[in-house]
């Protein structure tokens, strides 16, 4: 933090008025806008307005001095854009639940109004999105606030303050939007910004290749994302969420695939395996991390990805129309939370490694959902806000610590040079692989009952989510012991120091929210027998609906799923303890063992070599085949073949054609005459 | 006298401009400027004075030309054409302000061009009278021929022939068709009349399934010749051509205006006249208008020159707006429209982008860039802004348009929906495709300091571009503004598409000056009492 002082006189003082003038101009029109389109507007009103234009004030400063190498300055102005955000959001909540818990909405403009489409840029807190914009705004002043460390030795700490705030006003867009264009306008937003951090240090080929990746591959749902949008507006004449909420019910429920409920919901699920990283469309994700650490913590962990959960909650009642594509959405889930887990044993990049736990706990997040246990869903993606962000911001304290290395194989033994980064890793890592009585190991738990349990649930499912589970305690017992356990393999000249307070202070506040954060919601068998009620099963009643033909379950045979899940996770953690700490030698023999099996899983089953070779290339390859042969050796070949035939007659006509204005103004002017006169004859 | 005003002033100007030495060159670029500035803000006017709850003609003004044949000097505005004629003011002295140093060579001659081509394109976007309609379509050609064929590139005279051919073949077919119809009015009514306003009253006999019947063959010699204009694949192969050839000020009118003649065509001349048989052959307009938004986003991204991927992307583009024509419902039509607008902003901007940068290094080709984002970082925030506009980022007009259109063409068929939408993944394929290899990774050969160090934008350019970035993004977040000056058009044209009629706004417009009006109702009454 301290090393941003000396750069405050290399910034030409002209830029910094030039672009303060800027600033004060489009900062007066904007608010003349604002106090215009307020006029007799409520106090509600004046908190959502300041909910999403304090990030975007922060954007359009930070974003006019861009230039400016001032971390401490952009950082400051970002961070506290983003509290007023968070300071906004815990008054609105709280206004919401002390007026009964009816959900507060706010119309600021007409937006499109086409024929019967009629689109205002209205936005709505309800119970669903409360939880939401106080996980972005909370985590997010707490990144922006690690940002002001993390960036301080970078050279444009500025622009990247105000891509983080413009991030922060596009998420907020699409959690608060009360109708699904507001949500795409969110949605690709977020694409956006996603785009412009992964891609921040440009001059690295890689990275801008994978910000075009995340951004294309993310377009390819939006596509599908406004196929499901153009569906449920022919289908109920309108794009608002309860509207078409109510319709859903009224519609009952449609058992086939072809009907129209069905047919949005699986366009509406291709966006979310977008954004959300599912199969078949997770692959910009690890590639994603080429960003600044503390994006892959907001953006890539904790909030934009996991924006296609909250689409589907948002639609509960929509998709539970359609159980059909529920299924797909928990197969897809649970397929995928066990598929990027397996390639998360075999990473050695830290952030690789977490990137793929990222994808597979999405993947819980889809089960829950499929399984109809929305609030479930919406609970394993705050705790794993909570202990991801952690994890995250940890791993760029300790690549911060260790000059910019992130191969975990030149770690090790790191806990007694970073104790706070350790220390709240640790707790991360007890709340990750679901461990009593932390975070996740309460809404982890409850995924697996219920995907268990529900009748829209099955026991295979449940299956998917236990290995899933085996192998998250595996490789993040795997990644805690290469970084911080067993003996240092620290290259020579590298000498790790803990991060500044700026940095440590978010990591101690997302550590105790990873140990609390599950409190709110504990299960009645355990809860009946401490007289704990679960806070937030009784929050979203009414906003989420139960899931169809629930039966209360038997309390022995929770209590002993329960009982296998956290023992299985136990000795798969002890095992991964006995063979990075204890026994080094051993997972190299395992892994020659099962050579091939190793390097299809290691080698990420090949799915990026399949998508570009099969697809890609293929089609780059069949562009340019186009090009030359329609355009160029076809179209272009016939008509010079009607040009000659005109030539052969048109000899006069050469004569004639001698670049001279007035001469052809003439002719025309002739042309027209001649043609009069043949009409008149 | 407001249209005929803000037709004929570019021309009066360009006689003007005429009069000044050749010499006076900086004279001559200010007095075009301010000439062009005065046209845009007569086009203000009529937007401040249009009545916006009615589809009739407004500020009609209507003059017997050739009585004998029925054909009129007749001038008219509606709720279609409004917004293209301030988009043609509107780019012209945007054009002017950024070609100040890139045109050097007969500067009067290109600044005369320039004006006398925006009194051709206004008057075709205002005239109501196809013959009168015909001349301004033909009289554009002329200024566009000799920007691409005096101030353009190395194979500047392939590319202009090329483009004649094209345009005057399509026309002349357009020619026949027009003289046709005015026999056909003969026919029925006793009269010639080259009105518009006639011609859609006529009933022309239609055969659904064959080719040989005059409905079929009159529809398909118009949208001959808009088909080429706009220009609809197969028929735009010119088109690249053209553009790279074309000097940065003519690629700006060619994209940004002239491309809209022809779906303008479409939209006032084809769907309105000949009903039945644009109801029958939608589907091959739809198709071809998909096949030109997927064909054209493949190939513009494998193209090695900047300038032809955007002209590339401007068939894929103008394919969507065909496909929301041929739509033929409120949304597709009100997107296609307001594509139209955004078209012009969007790939007008990327042009001037692209010509600022050749100015610099006297080289399109993308491989022999990379790293501009760290030369000239204003440059490449505004190159970015306007690449979201092309792609249809939501909150800006790209945006808007494109989602009307495929919400349009969902309605026709999901399948087309399908095939319209996996353009939104290939737009974004190529155009970040082409800005990750020019403006990020190492410096290109070109980027590197050791010949020339490159030189961020200057205060003119960013004053070229601003405005352009501000419609960005007004277009987008309060598109209300200017379709609410088109729906009541719109929806006549949809709802009665079967039986289109315009009528003339007889009462007043607001402010209308009385003369104006009198003027317009004797002119009107005279075409009633012929009949």
């Amino acid at each position: 933090m301290g090393s941003t002082g000396h750069h405050h006189h290399e910034s030409a003082p002209v830029n910094l008025t030039k672009s303060n003038l800027m600033f004060v101009a489009l900062s007066a029109l904007l608010l003349g806008g604002i106090g215009y389109s307020l006029r007799g507007a409520t106090a509600v009103d004046g908190l959502f307005a300041t909910l999403l234009l304090a990030p975007l004030f922060g954007f359009l400063f930070n974003g006019l001095r861009f230039r400016s190498p001032n971390a401490m300055l952009s950082g400051t102005v970002a961070t506290l854009a983003a509290f007023v955000s968070f300071v906004c959001s815990v008054l609105l909540v709280v206004k919401m639940s002390g007026a009964g818990g009816a959900p507060l909405s706010a119309q600021f403009f007409d937006w499109m109004v086409v024929g019967d489409l009629s689109v205002s840029a209205g936005f709505l807190v309800d119970k669903i999105s409360a939880i939401m914009i106080l996980v972005i705004t909370g985590v997010g002043t707490l990144i922006h606030l690690f940002s002001v460390g993390y960036m301080s030795h970078d050279e444009r700490p500025s622009k990247y303050f105000a891509y983080l705030n413009l991030f922060l006003f596009n998420m907020l867009l699409l959690v608060l939007g009360d109708n699904l264009l507001v949500m795409f306008v969110g949605w690709e937003g977020v694409g956006l910004c996603s785009y412009l951090l992964i891609g921040f240090w440009f001059s690295d080929s890689e990275k801008a290749a994978a910000g075009m990746k995340a951004f294309i591959t993310n377009r390819i749902g939006d596509a599908g994302f406004l196929l499901g949008i153009f569906t449920l507006f022919f289908l109920f004449g309108t794009v608002n969420f309860s509207e078409i909420n109510m319709r859903a019910v009224q519609f009952g429920i449609e058992s086939g695939w072809a009907g129209p409920m069905t047919l949005a919901c699986l366009f509406l699920f291709i966006g979310a395996t977008g954004k959300s990283a599912q199969i078949p469309l997770y692959v910009w994700l690890p590639d994603a991390m080429a960003g600044p650490t503390p994006v892959s913590a907001l953006i890539h962990a904790a909030t934009m990805v996991t924006a296609g959960v909250y689409m589907i909650v948002r639609l509960n009642p929509l998709f539970l129309a359609a159980p059909n594509v529920l299924h797909v959405v928990a197969v897809v889930g649970g397929v995928t939370a066990v598929m990027a887990a397996s390639i998360g044993l075999t990473q050695w990049d830290i952030k690789k490694v977490l990137a793929y736990s990222t994808v597979s706990q999405l993947g819980y997040m889809f089960l829950a959902a499929g399984v109809g246990a929305f609030g479930a869903a919406m609970f394993h993606l705050m705790t794993h806000a909570f202990f991801k962000a952690l994890m995250f911001l940890g791993s760029g304290s300790v690549i911060h610590a260790m000059n910019g290395e992130q191969d975990i194989r030149k770690m090790g033994a790191l806990q007694k040079k970073l104790p706070i980064t350790y220390g709240t890793f640790f707790l991360g890592w007890l709340a990750i692989i679901g461990m009593p009585p932390f975070a996740g190991f309460f809404s982890k738990d409850e995924i697996l009952w219920l995907s268990f349990h529900s009748p829209l649930g099955h026991w295979s499912l449940w299956l998917l989510g236990l290995i899933g589970a085996v192998m998250t305690a595996f490789y993040m017992t795997r990644l805690m012991a290469l970084t911080f356990w067993g003996k240092s393999r620290v290259p020579a000249g590298v000498n790790p120091h803990e991060s500044p307070l700026s940095m440590t202070i978010p990591l101690m506040v997302l550590g105790l929210l990873s140990v609390i954060g599950g409190w709110i919601g504990i299960p009645h068998v355990i809860g009946h027998a401490l007289h704990v009620p679960n806070v937030l099963e009784h929050w979203l009643e009414g906003a989420i609906h139960g899931i169809p033909g629930l039966q209360p379950g038997s309390a022995a045979t929770e209590i002993a799923l329960m009982g296998i899940s956290v023992s299985l996770a136990g000795i798969s953690a002890i095992a991964a303890f006995t063979c990075y700490v204890r026994r080094p030698e051993l997972p190299g023999h395992l892994a020659a063992r099962v050579r091939g099996l190793y390097d299809l899983v290691s080698n990420k089953y090949f799915v990026d070599e399949f998508y570009f070779g099969k697809l890609i290339n293929p089609l780059v390859e069949g562009s340019r085949n186009l090009w030359a042969y329609v355009d160029v050796n076809f179209i272009d070949r016939g008509t010079y073949l009607v040009s000659d035939m005109v030539r052969g007659v048109g000899s006069v006509a050469r004569t004639v054609q001698n670049g001279n204005l007035q001469q052809y103004a003439l002719y025309i002017a002739l042309g027209v005459a001649a043609t009069l006169f043949l009409v008149m004859r | 006298m407001l249209l005929t005003a803000v037709t004929f002033l570019p021309l009066v100007f360009a006689l003007l401009i005429a009069c000044v030495p050749s010499q006076q060159t900086r004279m001559i670029r200010v007095a075009s400027l301010v000439f062009s500035l005065i046209v845009f803000a007569v086009s203000v006017v009529l937007v401040a004075r249009f009545d916006r709850s009615t589809a009739a003609l407004q500020f009609a003004e209507r003059l017997p030309w050739v009585p004998e044949l029925g054909i009129s000097y007749f001038l008219g505005l509606d709720g279609i054409s409004l917004w293209l004629v301030v988009l043609t003011t509107f780019l012209t002295p945007v054009i002017i302000l950024g070609s100040w140093e890139s045109i050097s060579t007969k500067v009067k001659g290109f600044h005369a061009s320039l004006l006398i081509l925006e009194t051709a394109m206004i008057g075709s976007f205002l005239a109501m009278d196809a013959i009168l309609f015909y001349v301004f379509f033909e009289l554009s050609l002329v200024p566009m021929y000799f920007m691409v064929g005096i101030w353009g590139g190395t194979r500047r005279v392939y590319a202009t022939l090329k483009f004649f051919i094209y345009t005057m073949l399509g026309s002349l077919m357009m020619l026949l068709a027009i003289i046709y119809l005015m026999y056909a009015h003969h026919d029925t009514v006793g009269l010639f009349s080259a009105s518009l306003l006639d011609f859609y009253k006529l009933q022309i006999p239609f055969v659904a399934g064959t080719f040989l019947n005059p409905q079929t063959l009159l529809f398909f010699a118009f949208a001959l010749a808009f088909a080429i204009k706009v220009p609809m694949f197969p028929l735009h192969t010119w088109l690249p051509d053209a553009h790279v050839e074309a000097p940065t000020p003519g690629s700006v009118i060619l994209a940004g205006v002239m491309l809209k003649m022809g779906t303008y065509g479409f939209m006032r001349f084809v769907i309105p006249l000949f009903p039945e048989a644009a109801g029958y052959w939608a589907w091959l307009f739809i198709f071809l208008g998909l096949v030109g938004i997927v064909y054209g986003a493949l190939v513009a991204m494998v193209q090695p020159d900047i300038k032809k991927l955007v002209a590339y992307s401007s068939v894929s583009h103008m394919g969507y707006i065909i496909v929301g024509l041929f739509a033929m419902n409120v949304y597709g039509a009100t997107g296609g429209l307001y594509q139209m607008l955004n078209h012009g902003v969007s790939t007008g901007a990327l042009f001037l982008l692209v010509g600022m940068i050749y100015e610099r290094t006297h080289s399109r080709e993308i491989v022999k860039y990379g790293g501009l984002a760290k030369a000239l970082p204003i440059f490449t925030i505004l190159f970015l802004i306007v690449t979201m506009s092309s792609i249809a980022v939501p909150m800006t007009n790209g945006f808007v348009g494109e989602f009307l259109i495929l919400l349009g063409t969902f309605e026709v068929s999901r399948v087309y929906g399908v095939v319209a939408v996996t353009g939104v993944v290939l737009g974004a394929a190529y155009m970040l495709w082409m800005v990750k290899r020019v403006f990020f990774g190492p410096a290109g050969e070109l980027v590197k300091d050791d010949h020339h160090p490159l030189v961020d934008l200057n205060l003119r350019e960013i004053v070229v571009m601003a405005p352009l970035i501000v419609l960005v993004f007004w277009m987008g977040l309060f598109p209300n503004h200017f379709l609410d000056y088109s729906k009541a058009s719109i929806e006549h044209l949809i709802q009665t598409r079967d039986a289109y009629q315009l009528t003339i706004h007889t009462s007043a417009a607001p402010g209308a000056a009385s003369g104006v009006t009198s003027e317009v109702v004797s002119a009107a009454e005279t075409a009633e009492a012929r009949k």
